[in-house]
């Protein structure tokens, strides 16, 4: 096996293969990056197994840890670009792949969370096109995650297990967050009648969120 | 565990310190139009002058509702149904707003205030009004405002890169003039009392355009701050056990709450700012409080 997980991949190459599986994996990917993910993950177990670690943290950040230590979406991945790596270079699919990975990541997710005792999110409402003042059109929808993502400067000194621990405390910190929102919305209602203004039709609170 | 240290809020009221932006001095460079000046000064006059019932439909990435609510002119609290909601807590009580009045040359400070051509709600006529934050510490609003009494029939919350994080929207609205009304009685905070009540506190660097008061109705656990319109409730208790300092945020709609543990003088204290603020003003607000050991 060479230096770099048995491919002929320069370090270079390594390096900018992660960033473009980190972009995937926060849904901020291009087409270049997951051309240039995909090629990574065949060629290298190493990035395979980035990609396993990846997952795991993203998991974990977004609360719903999970002990599938051996769930590697990474090999769907790989086998459903086994058949013709040669088909990147047709633009569409291209795209038809970088659909497969997006199906290869969201049932990879799906067998995740099925193994989670934890409900799942809440459902997305549509959004729509709507046009702010000043700017140009935006396509607005619904926040979808309940968990804002708090990003912290990663330490490269720090061990795993340090590692670990943070996002054990920053998924028990959502978790009192959460928590809060339940307990302290009624009392966040009635301070906030000293604003000046509601900019609601009214405050209230869904059924589920309110006091017993 | 914090009555065993005997923690002290300390809010930082220091007059020259908290910025007071939201002050006169700072409407020299105001030039809104008519129809914006008079949207803001009706909007919060509305609820004094007008009683109103109706339904209207609320909706965010983690609810949607049908609710019926009745507000009578001037009443300080009125109610509301979740209409597709079975179990208990389908009935609350809901707070019309009684702030000091804002000026929308006081709200041009922080938001940029626009209004756009009619458009019906409900069967009603209404006009946009836009309020779009000049920070990222502030969400941003689009109200469509009814043109007789001023109330809000529509209102949508917009995160900071235009993402729509609540809808409400009256399918169907019942508006009656208060005769007799004689305007908004708001209650002017009595600054002398309030500065009197809080002289042992202080707060320190609160986001601009952001004041801070005692919370109505939890007055001895927690503040309120407020730019007029953006509000949030901060809050203080031990921190539960187990817990290492840290921090951690959920949000349901437009409504964040962020949780942040420290420890101080000895004592574990978790500070929770809930509210309608992006996380950073969430942050800047928990970082504004400082709870220190009384000595």
């Amino acid at each position: 096996m060479t230096e770099n997980g048995g491919s002929d991949m320069t370090e270079d190459d390594v390096i900018k293969a992660k960033q473009s599986v980190s972009a995937l994996m926060d849904d901020e990917a291009n087409d270049l990056d997951v051309a240039r993910a995909l090629r990574g993950v065949a060629d290298s177990d190493d990035l395979r197994a980035f990609w396993r670690r990846q997952q795991l943290v993203r998991e974990s950040m977004q609360g719903s840890a999970f002990n599938t230590a051996s769930l590697d979406v990474s090999d769907a991945v790989k086998q459903t670009i086994a058949a013709d790596t040669r088909r990147y270079a047709n633009p569409l699919v291209s795209m038809a792949v970088a659909a497969s990975v997006t199906v290869a990541v969201v049932l990879g997710s799906q067998q995740a969370l099925l193994l989670n005792t934890q409900p799942l999110n809440a459902v997305t409402a549509p959004g729509a096109v709507v046009q702010m003042p000043g700017a140009g059109v935006i396509q607005a929808s619904f926040e979808e995650s309940s968990v804002p993502q708090l990003r912290s400067v990663p330490s490269t000194q720090a061990s795993p297990s340090i590692q670990s621990d943070q996002y054990t405390n920053r998924v028990s910190y959502n978790r009192v967050a959460s928590e809060r929102l339940q307990s302290l919305l009624s009392v966040h209602y009635a301070a906030a009648s000293e604003a000046s203004i509601t900019p609601f039709v009214t405050r209230s609170i869904a059924p589920e969120m309110a006091p017993k | 565990m914090i009555k065993a240290v005997q923690v002290v809020i300390w809010i930082g009221l220091l007059t020259g310190v908290v910025p007071h932006a939201l002050s006169a001095d700072t409407n020299a460079d105001c030039t809104l139009s008519p129809a914006v000046t008079d949207a803001v000064d009706r909007l919060q006059r509305a609820h004094a002058n007008f009683s109103v019932s109706g339904t209207f439909l609320k909706e965010s990435s983690a609810e949607r509702a049908f609710i019926s609510s009745s507000l009578a002119a001037g009443d300080e609290t009125g109610s509301l149904t979740y209409l597709n909601a079975s179990n208990s807590g389908s009935s609350q009580t809901i707070w019309a707003p009684q702030g000091p009045t804002l000026s929308a040359c006081d709200l041009h400070r922080v938001y940029v205030l626009s209004i756009e051509t009619r458009t019906k709600v409900a069967g009603r006529s209404t006009s946009i009004l836009h309020l779009r934050p000049r920070d990222g510490l502030r969400l941003g609003y689009r109200l469509a405002i009814d043109d007789i009494s001023g109330l809000i029939l529509r209102s949508e919350s917009l995160g900071g890169d235009g993402r729509l994080l609540e809808r409400h929207e009256y399918a169907s609205v019942s508006i009656t003039p208060n005769d007799g009304a004689v305007g908004t009685q708001f209650s002017q905070a009595d600054e002398k009392a309030e500065i009197t009540l809080m002289q042992d506190l202080e707060l320190v660097g609160l986001p601009l355009g952001y004041r801070g008061r005692l919370a109505r109705g939890s007055e001895q656990r927690a503040l309120f701050v407020s730019d007029g319109i953006a509000s949030a409730t901060v809050v203080f208790e031990p921190l539960p056990n187990g817990l290492s300092p840290g921090e951690g945020a959920a949000r349901r709609g437009a409504t964040l709450t962020y949780s942040r543990g420290s420890i101080v003088g000895g004592a574990g204290v978790l500070v929770t700012v809930i509210g309608e603020v992006p996380l950073p003003a969430a942050r800047l607000i928990a970082d504004a409080v400082k709870v220190v050991p009384r000595r």
